[in-house]
């Protein structure tokens, strides 16, 4: 029966085909949403798990180069009550002005795009297991050696030499153009957050935190301070994260670290925003599952239609023969269920293919997590099922309820 | 008695626009015989033929099939009947264009489990009308000799006891027609009951020199027995 129906939905192989490929673009649509969908899930988890009891503290008001926390802010924190206890460990950052790597923007991928030098303390950075022990190459930059280290992200995209033991020309006053080298010496494993490489972003550069005080001292002739603090607590949820955050927060707004005040973020909850808004998307796959459905299961509907009404002396010569109603109505859906799983196989084809362009780095996504498991799969083959089912129905009863004495006669 | 039909009608419209196109039929139709069924359009003698093969239902009286009244079992019923009882042959062959010889002669089987000895009884089948080695040969292929031979093959592939042939040899030319009518006899000695709707008295004559050979005449749905065919000759 099964081979018999094959053979029949391949017998006007042109319509067959064209309706198998509307199945196969809907599904395609609904597997590849689906894969996105999954990866993004799994990034953002991991990236909760990451980032979870990590608060983040800058200046308030100001962000990146323009945030300057005095570097005994760390020691106020700590003082803090309610807060010092709890802390595991910290890190510090300052970052240069764009101006230093301004030449560079226009050698990115995205307008907007920047590479972004930020000092670190190299101890410091150790014990918090900072980008200087997460290297993939090379090693880590040694103070006072003018050494910076990049990260992947940078290596990947940069449309000029990267590799280890190239120069990074940093432009300190582009009027009298005073120019300093930093050799790169290492590259560290960067950190893909999900955001689309469309959007403009800062691609970070570690030196010492030393030579960006030097630097500045030198260009804008101010003290040593930090952009950026964090801290790493001790909690079991985002949700104890967040208590600290509104701890110093409060603390700062309470002049606690005056003259400063300070603005404390933690990671894990934008992340955890992202992931909530994930659901959106499922929601949306499902309604296109159903749309796909709807439509794929027209297509079948009609094709069934066509291919129904003109053989229609067919299954009055099969009843004739023996046949049941029923094995007329299963004939019909089987043929439906070729069509609809043809589609299935076409879709996941293509499917696979435009996950593989759309998650690779030159992709306008730029290696958009994507995964493709067993239960996705099963997923698309049980909408095409549903389709071939839904497509075959009232072609089948129609087929089925021949009355091959009203044919026949008409013949 | 295979076949006993007590008081038949059958009833088109409805008063001012009713049509008899059976009224009141008694036929009686033993084992092996060959019987004709002749008559002038519109005289009844298809849809005596549709309600002895169950596809279609008389307005009233009963078909008796091997002493089982078939006038009016439900569809699932008479689905049985016709795949264990009933081998049907049409003018038009109705074959399936897009699977070969073998697979026609299979296809009652398709919605069950066609074994191999089904296989075997489908080529031994073919071999008997003269198609053996054309298993694969795709249908579009065969003359209207060849095709209503593989169609005769496919009514018989169920063994069935009563083969219903409607105007058998209508699309075929006159020694073709022959031989297919030679054919239907032959079964008769296997003790199947053959039932020829026909408009050529050619196929009358030859079956009346039958040895149980019998015609029947149908005007405006009674029937006339016996009537005599012996002036018509083959070319």
């Amino acid at each position: 029966m099964i081979i018999f129906s094959i053979k029949n939905a391949f017998r006007k192989k042109g319509t067959a085909i064209l309706a198998s490929l509307g199945v196969a673009f809907g599904l395609m649509l609904v597997f590849v949403v689906s894969a996105f969908t999954a990866g993004l899930k799994v990034q953002f988890e991991d990236n909760l798990t990451r980032t979870l009891g990590i608060v983040n503290v800058i200046e308030t008001s100001e962000i990146g180069p323009e945030s300057k926390l005095p570097i005994d802010i760390v020691e106020k924190i700590y003082a803090t009550e309610g807060i010092g206890g709890s802390i595991l460990g910290y890190n510090v950052e300052t970052q240069a002005p764009f101006l230093f790597t301004v030449e560079y923007a226009d050698k990115l991928r995205n307008t907007g795009d920047a590479i972004a030098l930020s000092g670190l303390n190299a101890s410091i950075d150790e014990e918090w297991e900072g980008y200087t022990t997460n290297l993939i190459e090379g090693r880590s930059f040694i103070p006072g050696q003018n050494e910076t280290i990049i990260g992947t992200n940078l290596r990947d995209i940069a449309q000029f030499p990267v590799e280890i033991g190239d120069i990074i020309e940093l432009t300190l006053n582009p009027i009298n153009a005073t120019r300093v080298n930093l050799t790169i010496v290492g590259v560290y494993q960067s950190i893909n957050d999900g955001t689309p490489v469309f959007v403009p972003q800062n691609y970070f550069i570690y030196t010492d935190i030393q030579f960006i005080w030097d630097m500045l001292a030198e260009v804008n002739k101010t003290i040593n301070t930090y952009s950026l603090v964090q801290f790493r607590f001790d909690v079991r949820s985002n949700l104890e994260t967040n208590q600290f955050v509104e701890k110093i927060n409060n603390a700062s707004e309470n002049g606690d670290f005056s003259p400063t005040y300070v603005s404390a973020f933690a990671l894990a909850t934008f992340y955890e925003a992202v992931e909530e808004n994930l659901s959106v998307i499922d929601t949306f796959t499902a309604v296109l599952g159903v749309i796909t459905i709807l439509a794929g299961g027209m297509a079948i509907i009609v094709t069934q239609l066509m291919s129904v009404s003109s053989r229609m002396k067919e299954f009055a010569i099969l009843k004739a023969t023996g046949w049941k109603n029923v094995h007329i109505f299963v004939n019909i859906i089987l043929e439906s269920l070729t069509l609809s799983l043809l589609g299935a196989i076409i879709g996941i084809g293509i499917g696979f293919g435009m996950i593989f362009l759309l998650s690779g780095e030159s992709s306008p996504f730029g290696a958009a997590p994507a995964i493709v498991n067993f239960i996705e799969l099963i997923k698309v083959f049980v909408y095409a099922i549903s389709l071939g089912i839904l497509g075959g129905l009232y072609p089948g009863i129609k087929a089925a309820r021949v009355r091959p004495v009203v044919v026949l006669k008409n013949e | 008695m295979l076949i006993k039909l007590e008081q038949v009608s059958k009833i088109y419209g409805e008063k001012e626009t009713e049509i008899r196109a059976l009224d009141g039929v008694d036929l009686q139709i033993d084992f092996g015989e060959v019987v004709t069924i002749m008559g002038p359009s519109g005289s009844g003698k298809t849809t005596l033929l549709n309600v002895i093969g169950a596809m279609d239902s008389p307005t009233s009286g009963r078909v008796l099939i091997n002493n089982r009244n078939i006038a009016n079992l439900p569809e699932r019923s008479l689905s049985e009947y016709r795949k264990n009882i009933l081998g049907y042959i049409f003018q038009n062959f109705y074959l399936l264009p897009n699977i070969d010889v073998l697979g026609n002669v299979l296809v009652p089987l398709v919605p069950y489990i066609i074994r191999e000895e089904s296989k075997q009884h489908a080529i031994s089948l073919l071999k008997k009308v003269g198609l053996e080695g054309r298993e694969s040969s795709k249908v579009s292929k065969l003359s209207g000799g060849e095709s209503q031979r593989v169609a005769i093959a496919r009514a018989l592939i169920n063994n069935p006891r009563i083969i219903l042939a409607d105007e058998p040899t209508g699309n075929l030319d006159s020694k073709t027609g022959r031989n297919i009518i030679d054919l239907l006899l032959k079964l008769s000695y296997e003790r199947k009951t053959v039932i020829i709707v026909t408009h050529d008295p050619r196929i009358a004559h030859t079956v009346s020199e039958h040895k149980k050979g019998r015609n029947i005449w149908i005007k405006d749905g009674k029937l006339i027995q016996d009537p005599d065919f012996d002036i018509y000759e083959w070319d």
